[in-house]
């Protein structure tokens, strides 16, 4: 039915809730947009998905999470991440890897692929989706200093990819890189609907307005409004969604 | 206020000052409709003439601006929609005008003989579209739907007049000078409602 | 007013270089003496002065110091392991479980570690290895040796692992690697360089310790040993003995050894800055 399902989920790190009563519905091979201004929560709520939100010290989630078929908050997260991608907002490639291996290691952890002929055919693939192949098809086994920043987070959008997942989370992952390259890697996650369901975190209402089939407002831990992105855009239902579509929030 | 609010404001504003020049140049088409004197007539041409032209080009300045607005802000929600809006009345208000233009000039072409003076009930069918105009330029004052009633029953009426000049176009196989001009300027008068409508239109996507 | 300001910025860079050369002046006359006074023994002796034992106390020929290399690489062998495992796995556990009990006493024992002086061990293990053992032995020598390099390495390691940025370990756990997957596979390559430094800095001071082997090696110098159980000798132990004595052939001895241990600490730094290849962030 839905990629995924939250029902009344509120988080805790320490004695602040961070969100509250979040109740989402996100359906299979869309773009999900969880949009809002900063410390609305949008971060904590991505990953809650995958179960990241483990590593916070002090975190507590209490409600009922459906992702992919899992019970996500009882299921084991380990095997809940093998169908789950993520990008993070600062890009991460392993700087001990090279582009190559940065890639095949998520191909070859979660057994998407065997032989290095697998492994090559996986690389190109996830390259070619992360629009990165043609820059990079020439130097596989340089590492990621060697690439700007934009480069760098489509190593990370094709590294995740490589695993073949069914999800795929980006917490704001255009928000540390250049114009040019923004727009390419927008351009890389509009084309993957079809594989994958897209879930991003974004602060900007343009980017959400880019990319977006459905939206959810955030605010201060609350949906405030979700809907067909197309609604929201011209004719959204609630003053907090329209203060942030201008900006002012 | 955002600087997108504020600057909506301000073509609203101005599109606001465009549209008072519409009851100057309904009230000199009203006159002009009555009176039979030429050289009177003449000096309303002109005006006509000159306001509509005005109007012309104040109306692709605005579209302009207004299009400029939408690439600088970027608006999303109600400003998007509010930009549309504009555009769209702005062209109504224009086209208000152009059918004064018309009116006018079918008269410039009957005088020095004949006039719309002499055609019957024209003045009192114009000045019920004068009354649909008034009522939608109020409304985009204040920039709300309010008078939409108004602006209906107008347009109901005047349709009827024209349906029955066209009836008597239509039910014969001869016309009289005075009914074709007759048909002619009612048709003008009944797309001037038409706009006002529009006007009302937009103004109710906007809510 | 201009030039006055550039006057005063001169005399400060001045005053800097010249502390600067202060400090550094003491070390270079320490290396330079040692290599000058050690080599020349060296040399003299030729390559015998790895081969050959000491000599005895009036002779004319400088010998070698053989044992004392053998029983230092025999020491460092065994500790060096015992060392470097425990330390990591004790950094390890404080990385992953920082907040966990455990981790906060393994954290608290293995710094206190460093506050006992080196002599107190030396006679901790004597009791506890040597008279079991009813012998000196290199065993003894390199469990004291490791109870020393114990804090060091787990601090390097610590330091090492916690430099590693955390969203390296988040991006592991997103591709789905399991913990122990997220250690082995990321966050000991990406700090191999500082992990590496680690080891060697331990190397070097396990390599220099003298006090812990004081009542623990047993200072065994008539033959060659590479048997754990028996005692041994080692390199600061022959030096420290041969320079209190009062014979000259032994002071030459305790110079050339002397030159040796510096040049093997040379030697240690320079593999710190060229085995490893850097992991660029």
């Amino acid at each position: 039915m839905f990629a995924v399902e939250m029902n009344n989920v509120s988080v805790y790190i320490g004695d602040r809730q961070i969100l509250k009563e979040v109740t989402l519905r996100i359906p299979y091979n869309t773009v999900f947009v969880i949009m809002g201004p900063s410390g609305s929560g949008k971060t904590t709520l991505l990953r809650v998905v995958n179960r990241l939100i483990d590593l916070v010290e002090g975190a507590r989630v209490e409600g009922f999470v459906k992702v992919l078929n899992f019970d996500a908050l009882r299921s084991d997260p380990y095997e809940l991440r093998k169908y789950i991608g993520m990008v993070f907002q600062v890009p991460n490639p392993f700087p001990h890897l090279t582009i190559y291996e940065n890639v095949a290691v998520a191909a070859k952890i979660n057994g998407v692929a065997k032989s290095k002929r697998e492994l090559d055919e996986v690389v190109k693939w996830a390259l070619e989706k992360a629009m990165l192949w043609d820059e990079v098809k020439d130097r596989l086994y340089d590492y990621p200093h060697q690439l700007s920043g934009g480069q760098r987070q489509r190593l990370c959008l094709a590294r995740a990819l490589a695993m073949k997942p069914r999800l795929l989370l980006l917490d704001e992952p255009t928000a540390n890189i250049d114009p040019v390259n923004a727009r390419k890697l927008e351009e890389a996650i509009v084309s993957l609907k079809d594989e994958v369901t897209v879930v991003m975190v974004t602060h900007s209402p343009h980017q959400a307005a880019r990319v977006a089939d459905y939206v959810a407002v955030l605010y201060d831990g609350r949906v405030v409004e979700q809907g067909p992105a197309q609604q929201l855009f011209l004719r959204p239902s609630t003053e907090v969604a329209q203060k942030l579509l201008r900006g002012e929030i | 206020m955002s600087l997108t609010v504020a600057e909506l404001e301000k073509l609203k504003g101005i599109l606001i000052r465009m549209a008072q020049n519409i009851k100057g140049i309904l009230q000199v088409t009203e006159k002009l409709m009555s009176v039979s004197d030429v050289e009177q007539r003449k000096m309303f041409w002109r005006e006509i003439e000159n306001t509509a032209a005005i109007l012309d080009r104040i109306r692709r300045e605005f579209v302009n601006e207004v299009l400029v607005f939408i690439a600088r802000r970027q608006p999303l929600g109600r400003e998007l929609l509010a930009s549309h809006v504009l555009i769209s009345i702005a062209y109504d208000v224009y086209r208000i005008s152009r059918y004064c233009r018309e009116i006018a000039r079918i008269d410039s072409m009957l005088a020095p003989s004949s006039g719309l003076s002499t055609v019957a009930n024209l003045s009192e069918a114009f000045r019920e579209a004068e009354k649909a105009v008034e009522a939608a330029l109020n409304d985009l004052i204040e920039f709300s739907p309010k008078r939409v009633g108004i602006v209906n029953e107008v347009d109901n009426r005047v349709d009827e007049a024209y349906k029955n000049v066209l009836l008597e176009v239509t039910s014969s196989t001869t016309v009289s000078r005075e009914v074709a001009v007759k048909a002619i300027i009612m048709r003008h008068i009944e797309r001037i409602v038409d706009h006002a409508q529009y006007i009302e239109q937009y103004l109710s996507e906007l809510t | 007013m201009y030039s006055w300001r550039k006057l005063r910025e001169k005399l400060f860079t001045c005053l800097i270089i010249a502390l600067s050369v202060l400090a550094i002046a003491p070390v270079l006359h320490i290396i330079l003496t040692v290599f000058a006074n050690g080599f020349a023994v060296i040399a003299k002796a030729g390559t015998s002065f790895f081969t050959d034992l000491p000599p005895t106390p009036l002779s004319k020929e400088v010998g070698g110091i053989a044992p004392s290399i053998a029983g230092t690489l025999l020491m460092t062998a065994i500790s060096l392991p015992i060392a470097v495992t425990l330390g990591l796995f004790a950094a390890i556990l404080t990385a992953e479980f920082p907040s966990n009990p455990l981790s906060l006493a393994v954290d608290a024992i293995a710094k206190s570690l460093a506050s006992i002086p080196t002599i107190a061990v030396s006679m901790i293990v004597y009791t506890l290895v040597v008279v079991p053992m009813k012998s000196f032995s290199a065993l003894a020598g390199a469990v004291a040796l490791a109870v020393i390099a114990l804090p060091y390495t787990y601090t390097y390691f610590s330091t090492a692992l916690r430099s590693v940025p955390s969203v390296y370990r988040e991006a592991a756990f997103a591709i789905a690697m399991s913990r122990w997957g997220a250690v082995v596979r990321v966050l000991i390559p990406v700090a191999r360089k500082a992990l590496t430094t680690g080891v060697l800095m331990t190397v070097a001071r396990v390599m220099g310790e003298t006090a812990a082997l004081l009542f623990t090696a047993g200072r065994f110098r008539t033959g060659v040993s590479f048997s754990p159980t028996a005692p041994v000798d080692a390199i600061p132990l022959l030096i420290f003995d041969y320079i209190l004595s009062p014979y000259t052939v032994w002071h030459q001895v305790a110079w050339g050894a002397t030159a040796l241990l510096l040049l093997a600490y040379l030697m240690v730094f320079l593999a710190t800055k060229l085995i490893v290849k850097e992991v660029r962030l």
